[in-house]
């Protein structure tokens, strides 16, 4: 269906979206992909799982677009639609593996896809263990705190659009953002700077 | 100077690592910090840690692995579209024609029944039937007349079955009288017996070796 639709974005600027428009839809996506990327990989721990989570999730959200009324921003809509995208992933592939469509090789991909890092000139064995250990730290953390540093770390989110998130007070938000902060730094204090 | 209390201060703590509090709550943050020991040794702690995973630059990845997200969800978008059209041609064509395909032969099968082919053997013994003459009131008559008399004939047969049973009857009546007159006389037959000389007696009980 084609539709024009205005979205009141975080920075209160106006964005005329048309559904059918690839330009719009690529501009729509290239705007929100590393938040709605690091919300997949936060839920399912894959690079894999989280692209075509990441996938799932801007096609509902292109397809609803005229469900968005503008009472949240976009990135509080494109959050929940994200979590739900990825809860459904996880049971989906809970499922699968219960089927044994899973072979052990496929566990492992999280590991090996860290360590390939090859993008970087300067790539070093330790900075790779050092990323992967702090990947696995962060994934350590209880869910409220997982949450809340990766929206507030990565994303930069005010505390109380992430206290609409996860209906956390902003007390509560700043509570768990220090433990969070404190147990990644423990589990890493081996870790110097260069 | 602002006074912070611990809870106060370690809310603040991540803010301030990162360079997100403003500058007038960074300052209170920074000359209240020496007051809280365990505090200060976080933060450094902390601080050493995230500046060296700052130089790693994760996000890069990031922005590597989601780079051609864009692309890829344009293309799935068309291919849906063109499924969906493509779908809601056959969703209603298919069905629609196969509707009016069932409409048009059941109306011709029951306009054109003598066209549809039949057995051969069917056929023949329908057109048998259906030749046939119609039957005469004379052939009815008659039909009637020979039901009539078969059933007079049974008639007939009964009532001599009746005679029959009458004449058996009528005998075993008389035997019955016979063997009653015989009990009557039984005392007189033993008196005459009595009288019966040898030879006699002789003659009867042969009779009754050769009748036995």
């Amino acid at each position: 269906m084609n539709y024009t639709l205005a979205i009141r974005n975080d920075s209160t600027r106006i964005q005329m979206f048309d559904t059918t428009d690839e330009k719009a839809i690529t501009a729509f996506i290239r705007e929100h992909q590393r938040f709605v990327f690091n919300i997949a990989f936060r839920y399912l721990n894959s690079f894999e799982d989280a692209q075509d989570a990441s996938q799932d999730a801007f096609i509902k959200a292109i397809n609803g677009m005229s469900k968005f009324r503008g009472d949240s921003s976009v990135k509080t809509w494109l959050y929940n639609i994200t979590k739900n995208t990825c809860l459904t992933y996880i049971k989906k592939k809970k499922i699968k593996k219960a089927l044994s469509f899973y072979n052990s090789n496929e566990n492992k991909e999280y590991e090996m896809e860290v360590i390939d890092n090859s993008y970087r000139p300067d790539n070093k064995f330790e900075n790779k263990e050092l990323e992967a250990k702090f990947l696995k730290a962060i994934n350590d953390l209880p869910e409220k705190q997982r949450e809340t540093f990766a929206l507030r770390y990565y994303e930069d989110m005010p505390y109380n659009e992430i206290s609409k998130l996860l209906g956390t007070s902003v007390g509560g938000l700043k509570a768990n953002y220090f433990q969070a902060i404190k147990k990644i730094s423990e589990e890493l204090k081996e870790y110097k700077p260069n | 100077m602002e006074n912070l209390n611990e809870k106060q201060m370690e809310e603040m703590l991540p803010d301030y690592l990162f360079g997100k509090l403003d500058a007038n709550t960074a300052e209170i943050f920074k000359n209240n910090l020496s007051n809280f020991p365990s505090i200060e040794k976080e933060y450094k702690a902390a601080k050493e840690v995230f500046q060296r995973i700052e130089e790693l630059d994760i996000n890069k990845a990031f922005d590597k692995k989601a780079m051609n997200l864009s692309v890829r969800v344009n293309n799935r978008l068309n291919k849906k579209s063109y499924k969906s059209k493509k779908y809601s041609f056959f969703g209603y064509a298919v069905p629609i024609a196969t509707v009016i395909t069932m409409l048009i032969v059941f109306f011709n099968t029951n306009r054109n029944t003598d066209n549809v082919p039949q057995p051969q053997v069917a056929k023949n013994s329908i057109n048998q039937v259906m030749n046939q003459p119609m039957i005469t009131v004379e052939e009815l008559t008659e039909i009637i007349d020979e039901d009539l008399n078969y059933t007079d004939s049974l008639e007939i047969n009964s009532q001599d079955i009746k005679n029959q049973t009458d004449e058996l009857n009528a005998e075993l009546e008389v035997v019955q009288m016979d063997l009653y007159s015989y009990d009557l006389s039984e005392s007189a037959l033993i008196d005459e017996l009595e009288q019966l000389d040898e030879s006699e007696f002789q003659l009867i009980l042969n009779d009754i070796k050769d009748n036995y």
